[in-house]
């Protein structure tokens, strides 16, 4: 370990982080265990449920049942599996553009909030009662008017994806250090290199907890943007049919909320996996 | 050059508005700081020594009176970078290590890569952090961290040298070496430094000049030239002199805290 005795008369180690650091398959194996244990815990408590209250296979299908149905096959001889997984894409397009729409027009709305208060005190109330418009409402006008496709998913999910992160980030450039406004002010930066180089930054800690948020809000925008009669694939689809067949096979809309999940899970995971790439965006810099 | 003005504030007041009234931070100050000098402000908290400071940088407006840097107005000093400051807390952006926080205002200034490296590195060699370029604030000492401060506000060469209590979050020990360290810096360029403190001692080891201001509203009370030798140097806390600056400061601090009472 490195130690330099410095001026002031404190030891620092200069290297000690990097030694403390757990290699990264050591982790991988850890979360991969933590994860497996995770879904063994769901899977003892629903059987436990199932079985205690005595609910029937329709009711309540068992857990290993719905399993199996990932494997079975569809009418058109496909893997149901892979039919899911074709049509998860379809959908995570939809969560995904909506996602960068939502992302770019909160980020800017956040700004805009932050840097003035006459467009805080006119756009505010606004954003708020978009926010409380029940969004299953007034999705199939939206596919009325861009048809169902990827534009009305986009817009979907951008609408429910947008708040988090025009909140967060207006309140992260609202807490930005004043002596560190001050200090670029003393260098005579201009709003935008300010704005870029220092509050966008500090602020870029909570502008990520706002856009895991909305990670797995797109997903769930995507879908309602699925539901109005109309669309072909997506999970949407799947589950609106899934309903009409419940009777008959209820795995397949288990096997479709789980299919949900793991988009969530990864596109929630993609947020995570580029925070830790961005250094500013730590919540702590070490 | 002996001559010119560094700093001049005439008949500057600054007057905040506040929910209940209006409060007289600085009142009615004239000060004329010629280039070169080393002038210390001390007063009581509140005193509005601070706004004095943040005036000259153009942080804050005088409500009247104007203030020159350099013989420009405060603005304009400003847009021109005729002055750094360098505040308590180091202010580093946490995420940047010191290298490229230490070359910050060169980058926004639009220096070249090669050239605010190289001018950085100067920097963070003279301030003794050589070998820490790479270290994030958060792995550095208080102490150190503001070194790095110093560092970046000496990169771009500036005339003059605004500094807010700059030590006053530091233990003693670290302050005084901080003190010959700076004092040290300071005989390569020859700034002007204003530079306000808590410490009596600070001042006068520190200071050609040292402006004793009353509680609020903030005035000039006293005017002291601190006649030690030019290179100021650990002994120099020895000198009989400097005691008797010491506490001559100190009778007029304590003056100042029991007018502000009665």
């Amino acid at each position: 370990m490195a130690v330099a005795d410095t001026a002031d008369g404190t030891l620092a180690s200069t290297d000690a982080p990097v030694l403390t650091r757990v290699p990264w398959w050591r982790s991988a194996l850890g979360s991969l265990a933590r994860g497996t244990a995770a879904i063994a815990l769901i899977v003892v408590v629903w059987e436990a449920i199932r079985i205690i209250f005595g609910f029937d296979e329709v009711t309540m299908p068992s857990a290993f049942d719905i399993a199996a149905h990932f494997f079975s096959e569809t009418s058109q001889g496909q893997v149901y599996w892979m039919f899911l997984l074709e049509n998860m894409l379809v959908t995570a397009k939809g969560a995904v553009l909506g996602l960068i729409l939502g992302v770019i027009t909160g980020v800017l709305v956040g700004i805009a909030i932050a840097q003035s208060r006459y467009i805080r005190s006119a756009l505010l109330p606004l954003v708020v009662a978009a926010q409380t418009i029940p969004i299953v409402a007034i999705a199939p006008a939206v596919v009325l008017f861009l048809g169902t496709g990827t534009a009305s998913k986009t817009v979907v999910a951008g609408f429910l994806t947008f708040f988090p992160v025009a909140v967060t980030t207006a309140r992260g450039l609202q807490a930005v250090p004043a002596d560190s406004v001050s200090l670029l002010r003393t260098y005579n930066a201009s709003t935008f290199t300010l704005l870029g180089s220092v509050k966008l930054p500090f602020a870029l800690p909570l502008i990520f907890v706002g856009l895991e948020t909305s990670a797995a809000f797109s997903v769930v925008g995507a879908i309602v943007a699925e539901l109005p009669f109309g669309s072909k694939d997506g999970l949407g689809v799947i589950i609106l049919s899934s309903w009409q067949f419940y009777t008959i096979q209820p795995e397949s809309l288990y096997c479709t909320v789980i299919a949900t999940c793991v988009l969530g899970a990864l596109i929630v995971g993609a947020i995570r996996l580029a925070a830790r790439l961005i250094p500013a965006a730590r919540q702590q810099h070490r | 050059m002996h001559e010119a003005t560094g700093l001049k504030a005439n008949r500057v007041s600054k007057v905040f508005a506040t929910p209940t009234g209006e409060l007289r931070a600085v009142d009615d100050v004239s000060v004329d700081i010629p280039r070169g000098q080393f002038v210390s402000i001390i007063g009581p908290s509140g005193c509005g020594k601070s706004t004095l400071l943040r005036m000259f940088a153009d942080l804050e407006r005088p409500t009247s009176g104007e203030l020159l840097v350099n013989g420009l107005d405060a603005a304009e000093a400003r847009a021109q970078r005729q002055y750094a400051f360098v505040f308590q807390a180091p202010t580093l952006l946490p995420w940047k290590n010191v290298l490229k926080n230490v070359a910050l205002p060169l980058k926004i200034m639009g220096a070249d890569k090669t050239s605010r490296i190289e001018t950085a590195q100067e920097m963070i060699k003279m301030v003794g952090l050589e070998g820490f370029e790479n270290q994030l604030p958060w792995q550095l000492s208080g102490g150190m961290q503001q070194r790095v401060s110093i560092a970046r506000a000496l990169t771009v060469r500036p005339p003059a040298l605004f500094m807010d209590e700059p030590f006053g979050a530091l233990d003693e020990i670290t302050r005084d070496r901080m003190n010959l360290e700076l004092a040290a810096l300071r005989r390569f360029d020859h700034q002007t430094v204003l530079f306000i403190t808590h410490s009596i001692s600070e001042a006068v080891f520190l200071s050609d000049r040292v402006l004793v201001m009353s509680a609020r509203p903030g005035r000039v009370i006293a005017d002291l030239t601190i006649d030690l030798p030019e290179v100021r140097t650990a002994e120099i806390r020895q000198d009989p002199r400097f005691f008797g600056y010491v506490s001559d400061i100190r009778g007029r601090l304590v003056d100042a805290y029991n007018t502000a009472k009665a």
